[in-house]
């Protein structure tokens, strides 16, 4: 199948002959409705004028107590379109907390937290239980938050995340987790809900909610004790919660299922392991002159990159011609004017960048569904360099 | 929203096996959108709007199709209204979890890039991309052919 057999299946997809008709008697049905309710409301004034006085006064009374009115997650979930979660947070099964921290200019407010199944707009499995929990963002001057001064977006002024003590940061994090984190403005403050795999398994560890502006967790943003502790390293803009879950519903075996379905990386290091493991690799790889096999990798030359390992090479042939095909629906796009000059140079420029890091080893590749699929070829940090950062931050 | 109509009836009918489900989707969305009066910043966020409103809808119609439980032999078809044969890659996308359909019908009939649906659905890049491989995985192993 391909994207010409996709568009032909649904291009025979076609509204049914009487469907405005329908619609048009539906629209009339409405207004009629609305109509009578205009002729009940007179009968009914007196109690109205009661009840609208009487929500005037709460107002008032609201407005007064506090200078910030906050949605509650319940409201949050309600505002995402998501009514059984809004009923979940109402329910005895969550936990309200409204925690809050500053971070940076901001004050981030840790709303509630509930764990469910089903409740997923997204996530169908009615079998799997998941958890959500309710963030909220205002700055601390009291400046209101707009979209020309805050990116809302998921992972753009903040990423919201779970992270567990003893456990590497980039192994357990929303994104390993299959998580997803929908977010708004409203009246001046930003409503992040987030919604992952649970994190209940994990009970019997500390849970951790980080708020935090960064992408993907790394010992580049989270430094870990020789316990376990997490923490948010000082250079970064953020916050951390901790989650009270109940220690019983922790679930062992299902951590071990979690680790062995996505093949993470388990052991969490220190600031000095790493600096460890960083200096045996720099050892290993002064021993390295020529090409030739050493232990499992193999090393070749490469004119203009020098020695690189067969995988790097693999890597970064693949890339090359993913650039190329890539670069080509950009011009394309650019020049049907569906994307900007900035945005094309800008993603160009990405590109670029990741190449030169994929041959210089400061880079791997991550997910891609097979090497012909030019969309979605990535890279990310490579281990070597992220316990370069974080050795030089130690 | 005449503009937008039929795309919002091929995204409804990644969810809905039924076309009337699908048209009552529709016709949902518009009336939702002629009573709450949203205001758009431009045209994209009107669209925006009308494709999460209506994957939102057809995911709570497809949960309500499903206690719908009607033997076939009740079932009435209303004149004009008969089923047609779904096409086979119809009725595989209809297969798959709504959080991968709907990625893989934006990428692959909208055309919008996995960083735009990123931020039509709110979601974190790294999770679209995601959503598109494993999507195109179940595509693949339902329809036994390659998906490109």
């Amino acid at each position: 199948m391909n994207r010409q057999d996709y568009r032909a299946a649904f291009d025979a997809v076609d509204f049914s002959a009487d469907f405005e008709e329908r619609t048009l008697q539906k629209l009339a049905a409405l207004r009629q409705a609305s109509e009578k309710e205009q002729i009940i409301m007179p009968m009914n004034r007196v109690k109205k004028t009661a009840l609208l006085i009487a929500a005037a006064v709460a107002l008032l009374a609201v407005s007064v107590s506090a200078a910030v009115v906050w949605l509650t997650p319940a409201q949050v979930a309600e505002e995402l379109d998501n009514p059984a979660l809004a009923a979940a947070f109402e329910g005895k099964d969550a936990i309200v907390l409204n925690e809050t921290q500053t971070a940076g200019d901001y004050t981030v407010t840790l709303g509630g937290l509930v764990s469910g199944t089903g409740l997923s707009r997204w996530y169908e499995d009615a079998d799997e239980t998941r958890t959500y929990a309710v963030v909220s963002v205002s700055r601390t001057d009291g400046t209101p938050l707009t979209e020309d001064n805050y990116d809302i977006s998921a992972s753009g002024t903040f990423t919201v995340t779970p992270l567990v003590a003893g456990y590497p940061p980039q192994s357990v994090n929303i994104f390993s987790l299959d998580g997803s984190c929908a977010s708004f403005l409203q009246d001046g403050q930003a409503y992040y809900l987030m919604d992952t795999q649970s994190v209940e398994m994990f009970a019997d560890h500390t849970v951790y909610l980080a708020v935090y502006q960064g992408f993907v967790p790394s010992y580049s943003m989270f430094s870990a004790a020789e316990d376990g502790t997490l923490a948010m390293r000082e250079d970064v803009v953020g916050c951390m919660f901790t989650l009270p879950l109940d220690v019983n519903k922790a679930d062992p075996e299902a951590v071990d299922a979690f680790f062995q379905e996505t093949g993470l990386f388990r052991e969490l290091f220190t600031d000095e392991e790493l600096a460890a493991r960083e200096e045996e690799t720099a050892q290993e790889d002064a021993r390295i002159t020529a090409p030739g096999t050493y232990g499992s990798v193999e090393v070749i030359e490469v004119p203009g990159h020098g020695l690189v390992t067969t995988m790097q090479a693999q890597a970064a042939a693949e890339y090359e011609a993913f650039m190329e095909r890539e670069t080509a629906r950009l011009e394309q796009e650019a020049a049907a004017g569906t994307l900007s000059k900035a945005d094309y140079e800008a993603a160009v420029q990405e590109m670029a960048d990741s190449l030169a890091g994929l041959w210089d080893g400061t880079r791997s590749p991550t997910w891609h569904a097979n090497p012909d699929d030019t969309e979605i070829l990535q890279t990310q940090p490579s281990a070597a360099a992220l316990a370069e950062q974080a050795g030089s931050m130690g | 929203m005449e503009s937008h109509s039929r795309m919002l009836l091929r995204i409804a009918m990644t969810r809905l096996a039924s076309p009337a489900d699908a048209e009552d989707v529709v016709q949902d969305v518009f009336l939702k959108l002629l009573t709450a009066r949203p205001q758009f910043r431009d045209d994209e966020h009107e669209k925006a709007w009308l494709i999460r409103a209506t994957l939102h809808r057809a995911c709570d119609m497809a949960r309500m199709a499903e206690r719908r439980t009607l033997p076939l032999e009740d079932a009435e078809v209303l004149p004009g209204r008969e089923l047609p044969e779904p096409s086979p890659i119809l009725s595989a996308v209809q297969a798959l979890p709504a959080k991968y359909s709907a990625v893989i019908h934006l990428y692959y009939y909208e055309g919008y890039s996995i960083k735009e649906i990123a931020n039509l659905l709110r979601l974190p890049v790294p999770t679209v991309g995601t959503r598109l491989s494993r999507g195109r995985e179940r595509l693949r192993q339902i329809l036994k052919e390659d998906v490109e």
